[in-house]
């Protein structure tokens, strides 16, 4: 009866359905684990002033048990009523991004730091409803995270976006949040639940020494903890992110190539028949398809090629492939000589390359608007294939030192 | 020992049953057991119709009544009631003494503080006064001591006492 009273009562489990239901109407597949989750942490807006909102309620509700005789702390006292509504919250955000990704060490960080800032939202909401009017704390745990979120977004000073716990945006499939900066955050977050938690405890505590100790020991805990996770945000840009690292898992194709995808991506390899009936078709011609594909590798360097790979379009897996490939062709510094020379003639004929190498098997092709390129640089293909063969060969070659 | 305040803060949300079982529970008593004391000491206090009502529906009466359960629900040896009828009409306050007085060999012992001297003549073994920093203490006979019968007697005793402290 006791938990059917709390959770008939908490205003923050009866939120939260709203929250899931929302979350459901616009969850789509992440581009991995890491960034699934980090796009996630965007839904703090959401459930920041709803579990903040919903303490405050929870305290004003219950404002009268600091005048009640007890033996238990208030913190035992609301706790249970607090970890089902964080409960309910934390969950839901999980759940929202086991629906994007799978089950990772790679989400855990982001993940958990989303969950503490959720904590520290509930305690200030907590305290503001023991210490303020309700007309005065409501508003503010309402407008508060959602100011300050907004705001941290819009300055250009990346820095406090990055310690709101907001990291929309992010990250594409080889990348991952930086792990020092997700360090920093959690000190921080971490730090604001230790303080509210010492100031809800203080609020039984009538002896003025005690209070004015542990206001002047929690506003310098917050004042060095802000300046760590600022300076641990320094060094990034809009996007907080370093090259993932977590092992690949590669197979080898009767083709030859190797192939090596994400944990996530591991499908492809079960479904690569089509592709790699098109890499044989690539090798039969002559072209010099790479041995190796590396959906992580992130620079062109001997066989290693970074390859795309698009879950969602297992139809254009032949085009993203050739894509994949194009991309060696891609010399951003300029073409080079075998030598290492710099030569000043064209610099991409990767649309080329992938729609030449697409159309000689046939497979249907997606626009890779990012690929275009300056006409001047469009050189002809030439029909004859074995002088075909030889300029793609060359180009791909290229950028190569 | 458990403790009455004078004003029983209504738990918004809670119904009667829940708030006294909730009151017990923070002063120590299991979970289960002060569910198990909240639905038996609602109903002693006579509030067994209202056990599912909201708490702030509740009338002045009523909420002495569950604080008064709440009090209890932790079998205390002594209660410490803060002025238990201060605010309530004269028939509340006549019901609140004989609910008092029926519920009396439940706890070893009661201290009352009021301000209702009346209650004091009728009802109770031993009499402190707190005046000016001071105490007295003594049986009611005492403290009614030598003021002759008349109207307001328990009031005329009251300044004889703190006249002489």
């Amino acid at each position: 009866m006791r938990y059917l009273e709390i959770l008939r009562n908490s205003p923050s489990v009866w939120l939260t359905p709203l929250v899931v239901l929302f979350a459901l109407v616009v969850a789509e597949p992440g581009p991995s684990p890491s960034g699934a989750a980090a796009a996630m942490t965007s839904f703090l807006i959401l459930l920041c002033p709803l579990v903040a909102l919903g303490a405050a309620v929870e305290s004003w509700r219950f404002r009268g048990i600091l005048h009640l005789p007890r033996k238990r702390g208030i913190l035992t006292a609301l706790l249970p009523r607090w970890v089902v509504g964080i409960g309910a919250c934390v969950a839901s955000l999980v759940l929202l991004v086991l629906l994007r990704a799978p089950i990772s060490v790679e989400w855990t960080g982001p993940v958990v730091v989303s969950c503490l800032a959720i904590v520290a939202w509930c305690l200030i909401g907590a305290l503001s409803g023991f210490l303020l009017p309700a007309v005065v704390a409501w508003p503010l745990c309402i407008m508060g995270p959602l100011v300050l979120f907004t705001r941290a977004a819009a300055i250009p000073d990346n820095r406090w976006r990055h310690l709101t716990a907001v990291w929309f945006g992010c990250c594409s499939s080889n990348e991952v949040i930086a792990p020092s900066l997700l360090t920093a955050v959690a000190v921080f977050w971490g730090t604001i639940c230790l303080v509210a938690i010492a100031s809800l405890i203080v609020l039984d505590c009538r002896r003025r020494t005690v209070q004015v100790l542990v206001g002047a020991s929690a506003a310098a805990a917050i004042w060095a903890s802000t300046t760590y996770a600022l300076s641990a945000a320094a060094p990034f840009g809009y996007a907080p992110t370093v090259a993932r690292s977590s092992p690949r898992v590669c197979a080898q194709q009767p083709s030859g190539v190797r192939v090596c995808v994400w944990p996530e991506d591991a499908a492809i390899l079960r479904d690569f028949t089509a592709t790699d009936r098109a890499v044989r078709s690539w090798h039969s011609l002559g072209v010099k398809v790479p041995e190796v594909f590396d959906e992580g590798a992130l620079e062109v360097s001997g066989t290693i090629t970074p390859v795309q790979f698009d879950t969602r379009y297992p139809e254009y897996a032949v085009s993203s492939l050739a894509t994949g490939i194009a991309k060696r062709s891609d010399c951003q510094g300029g073409v080079r000589t075998p030598e290492g020379e710099l030569l000043p003639d064209g610099v991409d004929h990767s649309q080329q390359i992938k729609d030449w190498l697409v159309a000689q098997v046939g497979a249907p092709t997606i626009d890779s608007s990012g690929l275009g390129q300056a006409p001047g640089n469009q050189r002809e293909i030439p029909s004859d294939p074995s002088q075909a063969v030889a300029l793609i060969n060359e180009w791909l070659t290229a950028c190569r030192p | 020992m458990s403790y009455m305040p004078q004003v029983i803060p209504a738990l918004r949300g809670l119904t009667v049953e829940e708030q006294v079982a909730y009151c017990a529970w923070l002063q120590g008593v299991s979970s289960s057991e002060s569910r198990r004391r909240a639905r038996l000491w609602v109903k002693r206090v006579g509030l067994g119709d209202a056990a599912r009502q909201k708490m702030r529906t509740l009338s002045g009466g009523q909420l002495r009544r569950v604080g008064l359960a709440s009090a209890l629900a932790t079998s205390p040896q002594v209660a410490i009631l803060d002025e238990p009828t201060a605010g309530l009409d004269p028939t509340q306050q006549m019901r609140f003494r004989d609910m008092i007085k029926s519920l009396e060999s439940e706890v070893g012992s009661w201290l009352i503080a009021t301000h209702d001297v009346n209650e004091i003549v009728d009802d109770f073994d031993q009499v402190l006064v707190l005046a000016s920093g001071r105490v007295w203490s003594g049986s009611p006979s005492d403290y009614l001591g030598s003021v002759p019968e008349g109207p307001m007697r328990a009031h005329r005793a009251f300044i004889e006492v703190t006249r002489g402290m």
